[in-house]
């Protein structure tokens, strides 16, 4: 099936196979299309169809409720062409980055699932064919008998990679993040779509950077950090990063987190933030690298940051309230440009 | 023309925004200085609403996606592709009035 995209300033045309969602089709040819999360919540993949006939793969997607009803809006990421297609978006098409790795499907099998906290994993995904993305991406990761994908931030790196690391946070009642956190579930096979995102490190930026993380938004940016490592960019950039959780339990990663710090005891500082507990005995003194404090992350990055935004860029992610606020205090108050701010909302 | 009275200028505070409906459209209201800017509510690239944009007095972010304009005339800044439609507006004694003859939106063919 062929699709064509117009987009405000130019169009793309792409075949797409059956079933295939449109979103991935496009990405998968190499064209840079707008959308976000990949997997119906955020709204950002809504254009209009003009012409031809689609499926709905999954018509309670939260991301629908951002389409006027009756308009003949779609979310570009939940659904597939039946026919030949042309597609109407309320933007210019996204310039294609030329380091963006094109995304695509990748099969693996589950192995590594190691319980972090009482409802944090790590697990890893060791690949068919290994991988390239950037630091920061992500990826649709589906399981067996599953409908639909999840998004999960790479935390590892690596140039071209054979495992994938993830970190998942359980969600009551989540299909995904529960049957993770059940038995047996090393060996299992799984598909994942990507690298997928734009809250990408490559070390050409040239900037600090300043990473706030909520989390399992932690994730991403441990990518960053270790893509940063991986060379002289820590000689030569600093790299501030507050990590939110709520309390002293849900703290994770903070043993790779403080190597980090002892590397470059000049130039990365690492702040924990616990929002709903003051500072327990003992905590400091078994990590002496990590900064801790109580609060909020975003206000524990505005008292450690005041004054220090010079050539700064800026990398959020979290809870989509918890972006909203660290978005809010930079732009007012740090006065960042917005064009320094790259952000991942979960969920 | 359809000429109504907004409020006062004094009725909002400086670099602050207000939703309002007038003569049954819904608009937001954003005063910085002396000036009122009056515009569609919702934000020319995914109609989120503006309210939950932030105004700085100058620049107005929506947070959605970060688009951003400079308020005074509407014109897109940074990421954003499309500048923001403004209601004409006028102030005697005080009072601010907008032209609200036909309701402005962001349409996919604009
Ligand atoms: C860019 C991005 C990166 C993320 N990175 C991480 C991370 O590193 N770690 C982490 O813990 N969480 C991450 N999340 C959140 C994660 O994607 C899941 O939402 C979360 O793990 C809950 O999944 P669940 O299956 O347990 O819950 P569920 O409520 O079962 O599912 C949540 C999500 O799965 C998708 N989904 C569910 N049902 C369907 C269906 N029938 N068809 C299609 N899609 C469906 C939707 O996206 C939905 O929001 C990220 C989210 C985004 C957007
Ligand atoms: S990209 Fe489709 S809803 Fe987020
Ligand atoms: S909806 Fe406002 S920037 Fe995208």
């Amino acid at each position: 099936m062929n699709i064509e995209i117009i987009g405000k300033d130019r169009s793309v045309r792409f075949d797409a196979n059956e079933g295939e969602r449109i979103l991935q089709a496009g990405l998968r040819n190499g064209f840079a299309l707008p959308y976000e999360c990949g997997s119906g919540t955020c709204g950002a993949c809504r254009a209009k169809l003009i012409q031809g006939e689609v499926d709905d793969l999954w018509p309670e997607a939260p991301g629908r409720k951002y389409l006027k009803s009756g308009a003949g809006e779609l979310l570009m990421c939940q659904h597939a062409a039946r026919e030949d297609c042309v597609i109407q978006l309320r933007s210019n098409l996204p310039e294609a980055g030329q380091a963006t790795p094109v995304p695509r499907e990748h099969g693996g099998i589950l192995i590594d699932v190691v319980p972090l906290t009482h409802d944090v994993m790590r697990f890893s995904v060791e690949l068919q064919d290994p991988c390239s993305f950037l630091a920061g991406q992500f990826m649709l990761v589906g399981l067996p008998g599953l409908q639909g994908a999840r998004a999960y931030s790479m935390v590892n790196f690596s140039q071209s990679a054979h495992t994938l690391e993830f970190v998942i946070k359980k969600k009551p009642g989540g299909g995904f993040s529960n049957r993770l956190f059940g038995d047996h579930m090393d060996g299992v096979p799984m598909t994942l779509f990507g690298p997928l995102g734009a809250a990408s490190f490559e070390a050409g930026v040239k900037r600090n950077l300043l990473c706030i993380a909520g989390g399992t938004g932690i994730a991403g940016i441990m990518s960053i950090l270790a893509h940063a490592a991986s060379g002289d960019y820590l000689s030569c950039h600093r790299a501030d990063v507050f990590f939110g959780v709520r309390t002293s339990r849900d703290v994770f990663l903070l043993r790779e987190l403080g190597a980090l710090v002892e590397r470059y005891p000049e130039s990365v500082a690492v702040t924990i933030a616990l929002s709903d507990e003051s500072v327990p005995t003992g905590l400091r003194e078994r990590n002496p690298s990590l900064r801790f404090e109580t609060g909020f992350v975003h206000e524990a990055a505005s008292r450690a940051m005041a004054g220090r935004y010079d050539r700064t860029r800026a990398y959020l992610a979290g809870t989509p309230l918890g972006v909203e606020a660290a978005l809010k205090m930079l732009l007012l108050e740090a006065r960042l440009s917005a064009t320094e701010i790259r952000y991942d909302k979960f969920g | 023309m359809n000429w109504k009275k907004v409020c006062a200028v004094s009725e909002l505070d400086d670099k602050s925004m207000k939703s309002m409906t007038i003569d049954g459209i819904e608009v937001l209201v954003i005063r910085s200085g002396n000036t009122i800017n009056v515009i569609p509510p919702s934000c020319p690239h995914m109609l989120t609403a503006l309210t939950e944009g932030i105004f700085d007095g100058c620049v107005l972010t929506c947070t959605k996606h970060l688009w951003q304009w400079n308020i005074e005339d509407g014109t897109p800044l940074g990421q954003a592709e499309a500048p923001l439609l403004k209601y004409e507006t006028r102030q005697e004694a005080g009072e601010v009035y907008a032209n609200v003859e036909k309701e402005l939106s962001y349409e996919y063919d604009c």
